[in-house]
């Protein structure tokens, strides 16, 4: 499988991630704060409108210069290194249609000798797709290059592992880390003398000693 | 000529503690383990040479026979996390270990000012409720206030607890603690950063609670492992980072465990405790915590690795101030040096050639463990 930025070098592992960890922190934002009377639409709802959110407000910081806004309506798309990316929650082997309906053409596939049975290389489409658990908790998070008939020609797996969000401020400031330095020791200045320790007793001489097997 | 004293004791502790059982050691150093049993029992002297020979395969010089081994710890001091699953053997090489142990800290406190032993007293304790106000105390008396606490192990040994793994005897036994003048834990440091803290913070709980009690029992150990879960994360804490939700909010849980350093699962059950999740929540959430290839584990690296310092601090101090000689410990011990470096985690420290300067070394004999 070929990774992004093979087929486009713009596409580096390091702005995937960066986008990515953006992408789960806040769905995971969103699962925090899950009500006892959502469920699983409303949350899916909520996590998306969150994530556009959080890549738009990432644009809005300039933090990120190759990050940028194509559409930011609800079909919301936007660009890494000026190629188009979407997002869908779901695992990569069903795509949403809507996705793989935006694909465009990519004459550079040419070159890499796929589709050669094909008489027209087929358009692609980036998204990142978002596979999440019973729980909510995101599983996995795959940035993908699609063909327009549904086909994964490149992959990177985002290390969703390694990302958690910081806990709430308010629970920080209560809460401050418990540090001890290393327990002091130093050398006696005059040494002390031996304990009773060191006397065997009458009792201790006559304790059972009955383990002869071993 | 007075031939010196010989103590049937010593010899005992010295090969429970290299492991060797009688009929091995018969045949290292040629005699019965009929004969060897009456030397550590009855009141019967060995030769000098067998004695040489004793010396050598035990890792002892011959004086340490002529010493009483003193105190010697009994099980029913110790207090086991599995006694009943530990063979009765590894349960006496790891009270020879302790009873070595006390030696080397009595010794290191001849020369050393060691923290003075500063350990409450809760008990006794009737209720897991008991157990939790009594975790609570325990951080109040410290002034170790309400938030995660880094290092249970500094707070351990500030209060004059001695912490060691004994080498590799405490794979077999978990972890278990002596309550002494001077209190010793032993842990089992091949477990996971989570494990590692609930285990001393589980032997911190006997130590307060259960002062002159038989542990090992079902009561007991829960009621440790209640202190354990609520002095690691507090109750408050709890109650303020987890928000009930229609679903289970493996996030919180995740954070839960990289701040405080407390297992999901323990984190889970805390949970279900405080009411937090719902009975199926809670089903599930350990259903899930099980399948294989769970991510239970994850983050463990995230959680700070608990590191005793005071015995490695305390020898360190020795070879900085009297070179390799160490102040003359071994000797005045009569055990080699990696024999104590075994029992005290500190064998590359002690056999470190930095240590090597010109000051008298007495050889010993080779080595057995």
């Amino acid at each position: 499988m070929l990774q992004p930025f093979e087929i486009n070098e713009k596409l580096t592992n390091e702005r995937i991630d960066t986008v990515g960890q953006l992408l789960v922190e806040a769905h995971n934002e969103v699962i925090d704060k899950e009500e006892i009377y959502d469920n699983g639409w409303s949350t899916g709802c909520r996590s998306y409108a969150w994530r556009s959110s959080k890549v738009s407000q990432a644009v809005d910081s300039g933090e990120f210069p190759w990050l940028s806004i194509i559409d930011g309506s609800l079909r919301f798309i936007f660009s890494i290194g000026g190629t188009p990316v979407s997002m869908f929650r779901g695992n990569t082997d069903k795509p949403k249609q809507n996705i793989l309906s935006r694909a465009t053409s990519y004459p550079e596939l040419r070159q890499f000798g796929l589709f050669t049975e094909l008489e027209d290389i087929p358009n692609v489409v980036w998204s990142y797709a978002m596979e999440t658990g019973p729980g909510g908790e995101v599983l996995s998070l795959q940035f993908v290059g699609l063909t327009d008939f549904g086909e994964v020609i490149a992959q990177r797996d985002v290390p969703v592992d390694e990302m958690l969000t910081p806990l709430s401020s308010i629970y920080d400031e209560e809460y401050k880390p418990v540090s001890l330095p290393a327990a002091s020791v130093s050398i006696r200045q005059t040494p002390r003398p031996k304990t009773g320790n060191d006397e065997e007793t009458e009792e201790n001489r006559m304790a059972g000693n009955d383990d002869s097997g071993r | 000529m007075n031939t010196p004293e010989f103590f049937g004791d010593s010899l005992r502790i010295a090969r429970l503690t290299s492991g060797i059982s009688l009929q091995e050691l018969g045949e290292r150093v040629g005699t019965t383990r009929q004969y060897l049993s009456q030397l550590e029992t009855a009141d019967k002297k060995p030769s000098a040479d067998l004695l040489d020979a004793l010396s050598f395969e035990l890792g002892v010089t011959p004086g340490f026979f002529s010493r009483a081994i003193g105190n010697t710890v009994k099980d029913e001091e110790c207090h086991f996390r599995k006694l009943s699953s530990v063979p009765m053997y590894s349960v006496r090489e790891c009270t020879a270990r302790i009873t070595l142990v006390h030696k080397i800290v009595d010794a290191l406190g001849q020369h050393l000012e060691l923290p003075q032993v500063n350990f409450p007293d809760f008990g006794p304790i009737e209720t897991s409720l008991d157990a939790a106000i009594a975790a609570k105390r325990c951080r109040e008396y410290w002034g170790l206030g309400k938030g995660p606490i880094e290092s249970v192990a500094r707070v351990i040994e500030h209060a004059g607890g001695v912490i060691t793994s004994l080498g590799d005897i405490s794979e077999k036994v978990d972890a278990l603690s002596v309550h002494r003048e001077r209190p010793i834990i032993v842990i089992n440091s091949k477990k996971n950063s989570p494990r590692l803290r609930f285990d001393l913070a589980h032997e911190l709980g006997h130590m307060v609670m259960h002062k002159g009690v038989e542990s090992g029992c079902r009561d007991t150990e829960s009621q440790a492992d209640q202190f354990a879960s609520y002095f690691l994360f507090p109750q408050e804490a709890l109650l303020t980072s987890y928000r009930p939700s229609s679903r289970i909010s493996w996030q919180s849980i995740k954070q839960i465990k990289v701040k405080w350093g407390i297992s999901m699962r323990a984190i889970v059950f805390r949970l279900r405790q405080a009411n937090l999740i719902t009975p199926s929540q809670y089903r599930t959430a350990n259903i899930t915590l099980s399948k294989k290839g769970s991510r239970s584990e994850e983050f463990d690296d995230l959680v700070i690795r608990e590191k005793p310092e005071l015995l490695r601090n305390s020898f360190e101090l020795l070879g900085e101030t009297f070179g390799s000689s160490f102040g003359g410990i071994f000797e005045r011990l009569g055990i080699s040096r990696q024999i104590i470096g075994t029992l005290t985690d500190t064998s590359d420290l002690l056999m470190n050639t930095q240590w090597e300067t010109n000051d008298n070394i007495v050889a010993f004999p080779s080595q057995v463990t």
